[in-house]
């Protein structure tokens, strides 16, 4: 009998402490990198549950096949030269995970994805991928399995063949289906759109069109590099070729809008002239070729009907070996990289629907039609699930025309409903947190400094998704905005990415009317893509205390920056303590070293030294909270330090001239652990930022802060406890009072590491506008181990200047509100207490282990949740 | 007994008046099981803002409860012993537990269990009620009428009645579903009378038994409310 209690005993006591590990609450990743930038990893993984949407099988290519992405500005032929008639592949999935014969579905494939005709049942299901080599042997994966889950309104869109069979074989079918033309043309004329689009193209009518010798070349003598003059000549012709492209394309729409033939000829003859540009060795650049397919193709579709043979024969001729160019660069290539910029922008929508304008015409139509159509519905719209977009604020409006556009035009063809993929509802809430009305962006991804509020794509934007998916927050955000300024969409009239004057004109839906804004959480969090936001007030715009954080597992490739752990404060929408620099170019010494490196944004330093740009130098978001009165999030950027080991980004170092070495600030990694987090003390202007810092040997930490308005000023003498920092900009400020394991070196500096230089953006007259400096703050530590800071900062107006933090005998630090009880000592675990003051019980508890919040009684526990991603 | 009810009713009720309290509107990257209100409720699930944008509605919070259940033990199912568990959160950490089993049929002419037995207990989870590992103690109560080849036993009189040390894990099967697997050990006393196994047998004696040793075996289907 003892016996037994004993092993009864041993068992319960065995088992019981399993569960309360505690430390199973912090994760640490060593993966080198989460992100690839092209796919590594199997899509569904093993043990992946799909909840909403329709299976699509994605694999990686051959390792000599992958694509590592075209270095910037170095034209397609320069890329990896890969044979891709080589590339054969075989899918076979199952409900058994044997495969029996009966059970099991083998296809052959010639790109690395597949999308089945019909939706899987829900239920258990087995797969797995092989490469064909050219002797026939075939290189299979391991058996993978996924979970279909049962769900009725999840998106499945139709097949391809569905697709194609629906596609108008009458002419035109792109910018409208000829069979409601004359009702479109009815239902557009008392639109104010109509007559943008009339006005540009009559004043077309009598003016010359622009010439490909009015791209300037006098600056290209000075540049010696070979990928800056590339860079400039790119920049150059498309100042001039789209500027051509607005004037035709108002021609080609004038003509679809009124069916007069001037503006169809007109077209025509700047059309064929423009064919012959790409013959001179100063257009350069792949979105050119887009032009010439994108007007090419519309003009034939649109003028279809009054096109003689001849003409109709020459427009098909210079579109289909622009076509295959680009067929044959973006299969096996497109859909597995992480985001290929130009192509996902616009190319591919242009060749998309150059594609389906010409179907039927070449042999290759079925091909390329297929291949469109099923990239779009294995990656796009979106390349994640949260909505967030990864390369950030202004580069996110270059896709809107693709986002809007494709969807709009696959749902009239085949009746389904394209927007409701849950990816629009959640990028509606992505687009509006990450810039609110009349506020400047979150401050992430490269050249986000020139957007100071929502622009007029943005707002465009938000319109069309108002209306789609019947948002009547989007409805609200748009409002406000046209009621202060109502030409405010005409602003982007005929912009090349993000004019959806043409969406307005097909689209009758009104904007429809139901709660706004204030509908919404003050604070989100978007955990694939690794950015969280707050607002402390959506009504009053310029009284709007926001924050912004960025710790992604994208790091620092394509456009995004290498700001893991980074924050931004705004006050009534101007930006505060924020990240700065120039993007002066892509690639050059200044845009990677003062504007993508770390040293620009307002995280840490090791040493001084940066993260690593490419995807390596990852970050991620273990833990968030967003309710009404609290708000919190935990950024993990333990594995964001070190050399930068990207080939890619290596390459595009080499080709600038721009060394990633230790001078530079980058060097061999000694950072453990970097985990910041941060209270939103319930919007009312204050943040509490909590940092655990870890090292492998003792290191000097610089905490950064930066303002690209005013300088900043700071004080280490008011109070031992803390240096008080402040930045002011027009009417707003940011008080940052920082606490720390020791004494802080303070220094401020309004010099760039390197200076921008402007090479590159030149104007029609050749100027070339300088770029400002801007402000910097590095507090540095003596070398520890071990370090903590904590920053209690207050964005408020200059009118009503910030209280200062009151520090009680034990150690409390008590701001307006709120209690906060922090360990900032090097001993002992790191932990802080947050604590509401008064009735309203509101308290966040860390010590060291998991977070836990407790917000009227309602106790939620967050440990570390890794989340899922794409590629 | 009565006392028992009247503590067990007393856990219901105010667990009941604390689910009445409202949940906070949330996002949170912590699994919905992972928030519950300090003494008893769980809080909202995560507020869905896409559904917000999507329907330009704020969805009202969501009704929240006590993590409650109703457990068949399949294990006792096997041998004909019907059996039914109701399960509620009273504390953050805590649920108070009702299993009720019974079996008025014979398996064969000679062998049968008549059994009504009730387990009342608390048990303490590490996580959240519902999730993962959970220690108890419980109350055992049975009374029985069992055959097995010559003899028969039935209890004289009172119940057999005892007290067990309880720990099961729960295993979430997806939605509202789980499987529980519970191993209790304990003392139970118990006064029976024996009887011949033949229509009214003669009684043989009377015994009064200690027993200490396994006093539950569970592999129970749950099914959270």
């Amino acid at each position: 009998m003892i016996k037994k209690i004993m092993i009864c005993l041993g068992f319960f006591a065995s088992a019981c402490l399993q569960p309360v590990d505690a430390q199973n609450a912090n994760i640490r990743l060593t993966d080198l990198n989460l992100m690839y930038e092209s796919r590594a990893t199997p899509y569904p993984a093993d043990g992946w549950v799909e909840t909403e949407r329709a299976i699509s099988f994605q694999w990686p290519m051959p390792v000599w096949a992958r694509g590592t992405g075209i270095p910037a500005n170095v034209s397609v032929t320069e890329n990896k030269k890969v044979d891709k008639s080589k590339l054969k592949y075989k899918l076979r999935y199952s409900t058994d995970k044997d495969f029996a014969a009966d059970k099991t579905v083998t296809v052959d494939r010639i790109w690395p994805f597949y999308n089945p005709d019909k939706p899987l049942a829900p239920g258990k299901w087995y797969w797995q991928h092989a490469f064909v080599n050219e002797d026939g042997t075939e290189d299979w994966s391991p058996v993978y399995s996924f979970t279909v889950a049962d769900n009725p309104n999840a998106f499945t869109p139709p097949s391809f063949d569905e697709f194609i069979a629906k596609l108008p074989t009458t002419h035109p079918r792109i910018l409208v289906d000829a069979a409601e033309w004359d009702e479109f043309i009815d239902g557009a004329k008392d639109k104010i759109e109509y007559k943008w689009y009339l006005e540009v193209a009559d004043k077309a009518l009598g003016q010359p069109m622009k010439r490909v010798e009015d791209i300037r070349t006098d600056k290209a003598d000075e540049l010696k590099n070979p990928a800056q003059l590339r860079a400039y000549l790119t920049h150059e012709s498309r100042r001039v070729i789209d500027a051509e492209e607005k004037t035709c394309e108002a021609l080609i729409r004038s003509y679809v809008l009124t069916k007069d033939r001037k503006y169809a000829d007109e077209a025509i003859k700047r059309i064929n002239n423009m064919f012959d540009w790409s013959n001179n060795p100063n257009v350069q650049g792949d979105f050119n070729d887009g032009t010439i397919v994108s007007l090419a193709s519309m003009a034939y579709d649109s003028f279809y009907n009054i096109l003689d043979d001849a003409q109709k024969k020459r427009l098909l001729d210079e579109l289909h070996p622009r076509i295959a160019k680009m067929y044959e660069h973006y299969n096996n290539y497109l859909e597995n990289h992480i985001a290929e910029n130009h192509l996902w922008q616009m190319n591919f929508r242009i060749t998309s629907m150059a594609v389906y304008a010409t179907y039927g015409d070449y042999d290759e139509s079925k091909l390329w039609a297929d291949y469109c159509y099923n990239v779009w519905l294995c990656r796009f719209p979106g390349l994640n699930r949260d909505g967030a977009w990864h390369n950030g604020d202004s580069y996110f409006t270059v896709n809107t025309r693709t986002l809007i556009e494709m969807p709009w035009f696959y749902t009239h063809v085949t009746g389904y409903d394209f927007f409701s993929d849950p990816w629009y509802d959640r990028n509606t809430l992505y687009t509006i947190y990450h810039c609110p009305p009349f506020q400047s962006s979150a401050g992430n991804g490269s050249q986000h400094l020139n957007v100071n509020r929502p622009n007029s794509i943005r707002i465009g934007y938000l319109d069309a998704l108002a209306k789609i998916r019947n948002n009547s927050i989007a409805a609200d955000f748009v409002r406000r905005t046209l009621e202060k300024e109502p030409e405010y969409l005409k602003k982007s009239h005929l912009e090349k990415p993000g004019d959806l004057s043409w969406f307005r004109l097909q689209c009758n839906k009104p904007l429809p009317t139901g709660p706004g804004l204030t509908a919404l959480m003050p604070a989100y969090t978007f955990p694939e893509s690794g950015l969280s936001s707050g607002c402390s007030n959506w009504d009053r715009s310029g009284s709007n205390a926001m924050w912004s954080f960025r710790s992604s597992p994208y790091g620092s490739t394509s456009h995004a920056l290498s700001n893991q752990n980074a924050f931004n404060t705004f006050y009534g929408g101007n930006p505060l303590f924020y990240s700065s620099g120039h993007h002066t170019s892509f690639v050059d010494k200044h845009s990677v070293l003062c504007h993508r490196a770390s040293r620009a944004h307002n995280t840490i330093l090791p040493e001084g030294y940066n993260q690593r740009i490419g995807v390596e130098g990852y970050g991620w978001i273990p833990r968030y909270y967003n309710s009404d009165k609290i708000n919190y999030v935990l950024g993990d950027a333990s594995n964001a330090y070190g050399k930068v080991v990207s080939p890619l980004w290596l390459e595009r170092g080499k080709q600038y001239d721009v060394e990633f070495s230790e001078e530079n600030g980058w060097a061999e990694n000694h950072v453990k652990t970097f985990r910041r987090h941060i209270v939103d003390l319930g919007g009312n202007g204050w943040i509490f930022v909590y940092d655990e810092l870890e090292a492998d040997e003792p290191l000097s930490w610089h905490y950064l802060l930066h303002s690209v308005a005013g300088p900043i000023e700071f004080d280490q003498t008011e109070n031992k406890d803390y240096v008080h920092i402040n930045t002011i900009n027009r009417g707003a400020q940011s008080d940052a009072f920082l606490f720390a394991s020791g004494t802080l070196d303070c220094d401020t500096t309004d010099q760039f590491f390197v200076p921008a230089a402007n090479w590159l953006k030149a104007d029609a007259k050749g100027n070339f506008k300088k770029y400002p400096n801007h402000h910097h703050f590095t507090a540095k530590s003596e070398k520890a181990q071990v370090y903590r800071f904590a920053a209690l900062i207050n964005s408020h107006g200059v009118n009503h200047p910030s209280v200062l933090p009151k520090i009680y005998r034990e150690g409390t630090i008590r701001v307006p509100g709120w209690l906060i009880d922090v360990n900032l000592s090097k001993d002992g675990k790191p932990s802080f207490t947050v604590r509401k003051e008064g009735d309203d019980e509101v308290t966040v508890t860390y010590k060291g282990d998991e977070t836990i919040i407790n917000e009227g009684g309602f106790y939620t526990t967050l440990n570390d949740v890794v989340p899922d991603l794409e590629i | 007994m009565k006392k028992l009810t009247i503590i067990l009713i007393a856990i219901l009720f105010t667990g009941f008046v604390a689910a009445n309290a409202q949940p906070p509107r949330l996002r949170t990257s912590a699994p919905a099981e992972l928030t519950a209100r300090k003494g008893g409720k769980k809080a909202a699930k995560p507020q869905n803002n896409a559904e917000i944008a999507k329907t330009g509605t704020s969805a009202a919070a969501p009704a929240s409860d006590l993590y409650m259940a109703l457990k068949t033990n399949l294990a006792y199912d096997a041998f004909g012993v019907l059996n039914l568990a109701y399960e509620c959160q009273f504390a953050q950490h805590w649920t108070a537990e009702l299993p009720v089993a019974w079996s008025f049929w014979d398996w064969s002419d000679d062998k049968g269990l008549r059994v009504v037995a009730i387990q009342p207990g608390v048990k303490y989870w590490f996580s959240n009620p519902g999730v993962g590992h959970t220690i108890g103690v419980d109350v055992d109560l049975a009374w029985f009428n069992a055959r097995w080849h010559s003899k028969r036993y039935q209890v004289d009189g009172r119940p057999a009645a005892g007290a067990s040390l309880t720990y099961a894990y729960n295993l979430n099967l997806g939605k509202n579903w789980k499987a529980e697997f519970s191993l209790g050990i304990g003392y139970v006393n118990t006064r029976y009378n024996t009887y011949y196994n033949i229509t009214d047998g003669a009684m043989i004696d009377t015994r009064t038994k200690h027993y200490f040793g396994p006093t539950r075996l569970g592999i129970s289907i749950a099914y959270s409310l």
